[in-house]
């Protein structure tokens, strides 16, 4: 294949093209999906192909066809260039690619234990042991249980000679119970909600994740939600967990660090960003305690890879430290914009689809507190825990997030109260400023979101997200309904 | 386009390859080219051509399923192959599954005949349509796109269905300084896009609302534009009408279902012989779809069923089913709000003070027991007095009930509107609405 896309390459320049990759992309794709014991769906899906994006003076153009002879791929090449040149004659500005060293490497994901040589039989039993488990409370009318394994194989080439092999595996699990009573229903979820926790690791993760025994307190939890109350509207101390912050770091940091929504190309869909670039190294975004980074090199993180989709290495920069907002998710043009080197943060979902900014692992880094000096520090206030919703506005200032659960702190400790229907809301430099501690390395992890959506056609994303718990000071938590 | 030809070749070969296996296969062919603008240039210009083959295969009351894009024959054997070990693990269902009833019809062609042969000057010629039209003190953000898509649905039992459809649509952020307004559409063919009026919209918002006010949350009386209706009703199309989650009460609709929900001008559909909707003809079980009533004269009439969810619960399946990996999920895929008998115009004129919504921003589901969705107010945000368009607002929180929402209904425009929502197109009017809940405001 690589001899092919060689001569694409070739064949591109010769017709004028400035610059040109492509990227031939093969994705195996298994899921499973247990409801109350049963396997209700099992499938197994192949995506192969190719996309070709190409610069024509200053104008883009990008092609992507799942055919694979060299006609096909010729016709798709002369396509993509038809575009680009319909762009560059619509193009006011001029287009430069920050500077990036030719690479011809190879990346793969640090499996163990390889997911889809693990008999199904095995994956299956577990999530039909799981979901059991978690109907034999009386109250629970749907357990859930899903797997998802993914192998991407990416061949990269382009125009100034770097040739990069990728084999990058997924592997991701979670169960949920929804419990029914006379008031209603409710639901909880472990380790995470929508999908539970993703990683680009191997089946030990889902191993690590002990479903089968976690699962009765997920059940004991969502039974007793039913009948739980709700929290009066005001404002508290709070402590937020990690599977929550993970979705916090990934609306109000993540998103709008994304220069390429920063510059204008996402206003029309998910919008823009207040983090313009006037703030970059002036913005107090947090308190001293808020430090994040865009870390791609963290062994098993699902925004984790060798190389990005424009061939740029896989690194670590800071996007706020100590509080200041001092760093933007960057791909090569963005980036040469501001003459810096792209952090490379361009990445596409699928062959069929070109780069473009998307988060790696945005991580809120560890403090120096354990969990029970945080909530030893708070006179009446709640641990939220487990998204349930979230929405934020389209500069990413005003947000809301519901959780599935509230545990209640009085006098320093967990009473052992529970609150459903639990919802905080604030604006972003407030909230992250009202932080005044982080617990520290032992309660730290990658959250995987394996469902960033982004981009117009929409492109599904898997990002990293690591997070400890962490205290806030006086947020408003319930809305008056 | 491959064509009906080739899907028919096709079935020979699957039926062939497939002896002896009890299978429901789908195909999906795409060719889907978008130009994206920002800034008033093109920043992302991209097309895509694909096809994939997914086999639905059961034995023993099991079912496994899987997908390729490879359509040769060796695909089809490789697909044969993956199938029957995985049906080895699978463990049968909790009920009676069969396949659908056969279902023959004849071939639906939707493609205009300009679409099939679109170049990326096309779009972009649009683009400077809306160029001129925005004028120089303006800036442009959105897309323009077009696509063809071909949709085979085949079984063991001897269904053959083709169905082939074209849409075009676009989006449009206009912004003048502060200020911005926002238009979308959709349309079977180019020549059928209502582009300038919509985009001149976006355009006159924008410059009506530069430096906006900040006002109390609270209830208000709202106007809400097509593109902010179709939102709320669209959540309320996915969260209620899924008879999988009514039949297990894990849904609003077991509270509200057969109830009056709102007044009698209120007709919901999920209607593909609509003339402005891109109809889906058939769902994935070859099961002919037709317009049916969700919310008929202000009353929840109807949830749907899905192939699964029918077989499970002893119902009749609605032609809902548009997925093979959760044959139990049904969402309505032309969701049409109707008309009613207000002006727009009058709407506005006979309101003392509210607030005018364009358009809504990031919308989800706060507690799916009672509907409670929230979302951001964007792109044209305006005070209401004495009948007039006055202020613009700064962007405002919701929470509201839907339930509640619909009851709030005072007036439904006669104006509807085909709008690019995020997942299917819909059909929407004006509404005005009191006690509408804003809880937050943005700084």
């Amino acid at each position: 294949m690589q001899e092919k896309l060689e001569k694409l390459l070739d064949f591109l320049k010769s017709k004028g093209a400035r610059y040109a990759d492509v990227r031939y992309e093969e994705h195996v794709r298994q899921e499973l999906y247990v409801e109350n014991g049963v396997l209700k769906s099992f499938t197994h899906s192949v995506d192969i192909g190719t996309g070709i994006r190409v610069l024509y003076g200053n104008g883009w153009g990008f092609a992507a066809t799942d055919e694979r002879g060299e006609a096909a791929l010729e016709k798709a090449a002369l396509r993509a260039l038809e575009i680009a040149m319909a762009s560059n004659k619509r193009s006011n500005k001029e287009v430069h690619l920050a500077p990036e060293p030719v690479h011809r490497a190879a990346f793969k994901s640090p499996v163990m234990k390889d997911p889809f040589l693990v008999s199904d039989a095995e994956k299956i039993e577990l999530l039909k042991a799981a979901t059991l488990k978690m109907k034999e409370n009386p109250r629970i009318v749907r357990a859930t249980g899903s797997m998802v394994f993914r192998r991407i194989d990416k061949l990269f080439l382009s125009t100034e000679g770097s040739v990069i092999n990728q084999e990058i595996y997924i592997s991701g699990a979670g169960i949920e119970a929804d419990a029914i009573g006379e008031s209603g229903f409710q639901r909880r979820s472990y380790p995470a909600s929508f999908g539970g926790d993703h990683a680009t690791r191997g089946w030990e993760f889902v191993e690590e994740m002990e479903l089968l025994e976690h699962a009765p307190k997920v059940a004991d939890e969502a039974a007793a939600l039913v009948d739980a109350p709700e929290i009066e509207p005001g404002e508290y101390d709070i402590v937020i967990s990690g599977n929550q912050l993970a979705l916090q770091i990934h609306e109000s940091c993540g998103h709008p660090s994304e220069l390429d929504r920063v510059m204008g190309s996402e206003l029309s869909f998910a919008g823009g960003s207040f983090l313009t670039l006037d703030k970059l190294g002036k913005l107090k975004y947090g308190s001293e305690h808020v430090s994040i980074t865009a870390d791609a090199t963290i062994p098993g993180g699902l925004g984790s890879f060798g190389f990005d989709d424009e061939g740029v290495q896989a690194q670590k920069s800071y996007i706020v430290r100590n509080g200041l907002f001092v760093g933007y998710l960057m791909d090569r043009q963005t980036a040469a914009e501001l003459n810096l080197r792209s952090n490379g943060a361009a990445r596409a979902d699928s062959w069929s689809h070109p780069p473009i900014i998307r988060m790696t692992n945005i991580n809120l880094l560890p403090g120096s507190y354990t969990l029970e000096e945080l909530i030893a520090g708070i006179d009446y206030g709640f641990l939220l825990d487990t998204n349930k919703s979230w929405s934020i506005d389209d500069l990413r200032l005003n947000f809301q997030f519901a959780t599935e659960i509230a545990y209640e702190i009085k006098a320093g400790k967990l009473t052992g109260r529970i609150f459903k229907n639990p919802v905080y809301y604030d604006i972003t430099p407030n909230f992250w400023n009202k932080c005044d501690g982080v617990a520290n390395e032992s309660y730290w992890h990658v959250w995987g979101v394996p469902n960033c959506g982004k981009g117009q056609p929409m492109q599904v994303m898997y990002v990293g997200h690591g997070a400890a718990p962490a205290r806030f000071r006086r947020v408003k938590v319930g809305v008056k309904k | 386009m491959r064509g009906e030809t080739f899907y028919r070749n096709l079935f020979r070969l699957m039926n062939e390859h497939f002896i002896g296996m009890k299978f429901l296969a789908v195909v999906w062919e795409q060719d889907q080219s978008l130009t994206r603008f920002a800034n008033s240039r093109i920043h992302q210009n991209v097309a895509e051509k694909k096809a994939s083959l997914s086999v639905l295969v059961t034995k023993d009351n099991k079912l496994a399923l899987a997908t390729s894009n490879d359509l040769t024959v060796s695909g089809l054997k490789s697909l044969r192959e993956r199938l029957e070990k995985m049906l080895e693990f699978a463990t049968p269902l909790d009920y009676n599954f069969k396949l659908p009833d056969v279902s023959v019809g004849y071939p639906v062609e939707n493609v205009a005949e300009s679409l099939k042969k679109v170049f990326a000057e096309q779009r972009a010629s649009i683009f400077d349509r809306m160029l001129r039209i925005a004028g120089e003190d303006v800036l442009l953000f959105g897309y323009v796109s077009d696509n063809v898509t071909e949709n085979v649905i085949m079984s063991s039992n001897g269904t053959f269905l083709y169905q082939s459809f074209g849409g075009v649509s676009f989006n449009v952020v206009a912004m003048c300084d502060s200020g911005s307004g926002y238009a979308s559409g959709v349309a079977k063919s180019y020549e059928e896009l209502n582009v300038d009026e919509k985009v001149e919209r976006a355009v006159r918002f924008a410059k009506m609302s530069k430096s906006p006010v900040e006002i109390d949350p609270g209830t208000y009386t709202v106007i809400l534009g097509p593109e902010a209706v179709s939102d709320l009703f669209m959540y309320f199309a996915w969260l209620c009408t899924n008879g999988y989650t009514y039949e297990l009460k894990l849904s609003p609709s077991v509270k509200y279902l057969g109830n009056k929900v709102g007044p009698d001008e209120l007709n919901v559909y999920d209607d593909p012989t609509h003339p402005m909707q891109l109809p889906l003809m058939y769902d994935l079980c070859g099961k002919k779809r037709e317009k049916m009533p969700i919310i008929e004269n202000g009353v929840f009439k109807n949830v749907f069923y899905s192939h699964g969810a029918a077989l499970r619960f002893n119902r009749k399946p609605t032609g809902h089913t548009l997925s093979l990996d959760d044959l139990d999920s049904s969402t309505p895929a032309n969701l049409v709000v109707a008309a009613g008998s207000a002006s727009v115009e009058d709407m506005i004129k006979n309101t003392d003070r509210g607030i005018y919504v364009n358009r809504f921003h990031y919308m989800n589901i706060v507690d799916p027991q009672q509907a409670m969705f929230t979302g951001m107010t964007r792109d044209g945000t305006f005070i209401v007095e004495k009948g007039q368009l006055t202020k613009a607002v700064k962007n405002m929180r919701f929470n509201v009930k839907f339930f509640d929402f619909t009851q709030n209904i005072e007036a439904i425009s006669k104006e509807i509107e085909s709008v690019a929502s995020e997942y299917f197109p819909q059909v929407a009017p004006y509404m005005k609405v009191k006690n509408f809940n804003f809880t937050s405001k943005t700084a």
